[in-house]
């Protein structure tokens, strides 16, 4: 009976846990597909608009009816194909949202998620209302709706794009968390020992409380450009929101270098502790 | 014998006599063989031939120099003229060859070039003895994850490259 349930404690355990790394993957394999269906469209798009291109010359210069009939044909297949871009573009960032490397805040990822749905949903709407038999004033007007809102919600995208960077930082944060706690248990411990063997010199113990202290300046310097970086992006708005993601991204690779200083300081810490006080 | 009576009435035009005499003659013929190594022992037969030969030797144009290097340079004809320069041509190409293979180096140039050699760095030997942590897993287990993330974020870029906008064309502006 007992070995009947260890078993099924194994299963169960097993169960649970290849199921959440099957989870991972699949994040990720729906990333790589939704993007690649992305780039293919966007393929798409730009052959579609080169023919666009050409027949609005074209009608432009001969004023005919047929040129008329084919740049009507060719302004709808284009701007339909960009719609399509559009809705495959955000589909793709919402399912970067998922991948293991990036931690965000659920609140954060339910409000993203749900404006870019909304974005989508109006785009395979609007779509729909391209017709060939609309005249080129008409397709104008309706291609103007999109571009509108595309201008409107360029604060929102930026904002999306820039807390997947976030979102990446706090992952490295996260990991480094972990070691940094892991290692000043340690210390602790080691500070307590009592054994002769085992004991670090009140001067080196100095030196580590010291060096934790230089680390915990950094800690401080690191979230302070961190803060800084996210109130930033708040100030994105309509056409500025892409200079405003720059300065943004700008501030968050600062806080990297802060954070890649402290990982260097950690391995000092950990150097000194496995050096010896007595010399040969 | 007849054969013999053939070639002494061949004598008076000299070339034809060159000529049948070096078919007969030179030419390993049965005739010949007999006359030179003296095999059928017949004197008449061997004299007359040698008679032969003794006329055909004295040939005055034989004497004179298949080539001079004065003809081709007097009396310039096209011909002459085309044979001096193919003569010149080869003889300046197997002295260039020759300079070229034996005695020609690489040329030195006179800009330097500059080679960047990395500048050893002075790194002082320090002894130090290894603590009883030195080999701990712990502390093994933190140093490798330290070197792991800071790998991480040396190598990959924190900002999402490939989802930056798309280039789309939202100035559609057309007139009837």
């Amino acid at each position: 009976m007992k070995r009947l349930l260890n078993v099924l404690v194994v299963f169960v355990f097993c169960f649970v846990f290849s199921g959440f790394a099957s989870a991972q993957n699949v994040t990720r394999e729906e990333f790589s597909k939704v993007y690649a269906e992305y780039r293919a469209k966007y393929e798409d798009y730009t052959k579609a608009h080169d023919t666009y291109v050409l027949s609005k010359k074209q009608y432009e210069q001969y004023k005919t009816l047929s040129a008329k009939e084919n740049l009507q044909r060719d302004t709808q297949n284009m701007l339909v194909k960009r719609d399509e871009v559009l809705v495959l573009y955000y589909k793709s960032i919402i399912s970067k949202t998922g991948d293991s490397s990036i931690s965000m805040p659920e609140d954060r990822k339910n409000e993203y998620t749900a404006k870019f749905n909304t974005e989508i949903s109006w785009l395979e709407e609007h779509k729909g209302l391209y017709k060939v038999t609309d005249s080129p004033e008409t397709l104008s007007a309706k291609s103007e709706e999109v571009s509108k809102r595309y201008v409107t919600f360029q604060a929102d995208l930026y904002k999306g794009l820039y807390y997947l960077a976030r979102g990446k930082a706090e992952k490295y944060s996260e990991r480094y968390n972990f070691l940094f706690n892991d290692l000043y248990s340690l210390t602790e411990k080691i500070k307590n020992e009592q054994r002769d063997a085992y004991k670090l010199s009140d001067a080196k113990i100095e030196i580590i409380d010291r060096w934790f202290g230089e680390i915990n300046l950094k800690n401080d310097e690191y979230s302070k450009l961190l803060t800084r970086a996210d109130s930033e992006i708040l100030k994105a708005v309509g056409k500025e929101s892409k200079v405003t993601y720059g300065t943004s991204i700008k501030m968050l690779k600062d806080a990297m270098v802060v954070f890649t200083t402290r990982l260097g300081y950690i391995q000092e810490i950990i150097k000194e502790i496995k050096v010896s006080e007595s010399e040969y | 014998m007849q054969k013999l009576n053939q070639q002494d009435s061949v004598v008076a035009t000299p070339k034809t006599a060159i000529q049948e005499s070096k078919k007969d003659v030179f030419k390993p013929q049965a005739g010949l063989k007999d006359s030179t190594n003296n095999v059928l022992g017949d004197d008449k037969q061997n004299r007359e031939g040698k008679d032969v030969v003794a006329k055909i030797v004295p040939d005055t144009k034989q004497t004179e120099k298949l080539f001079n290097i004065k003809d081709l340079t007097t009396n310039l004809t096209p011909k002459k003229i085309t044979t001096l320069v193919a003569i010149i041509f080869m003889a300046l190409l197997i002295v260039g060859a020759l300079y070229v293979k034996f005695i020609r180096r690489t040329p030195i140039r006179n800009t330097p070039v500059l080679i960047n050699v990395p500048s050893p760095t002075y790194s002082p030997y320090q002894k130090y003895k290894p603590s009883i942590y030195a080999q701990d897993s712990n502390f093994k287990k933190i140093d490798e994850g330290i070197n792991v993330l800071g790998n991480e974020v040396k190598n990959t870029s924190l900002e999402e490259s490939t989802l930056l906008p798309p280039s789309l064309d939202f100035n559609v502006n057309l007139k009837q």
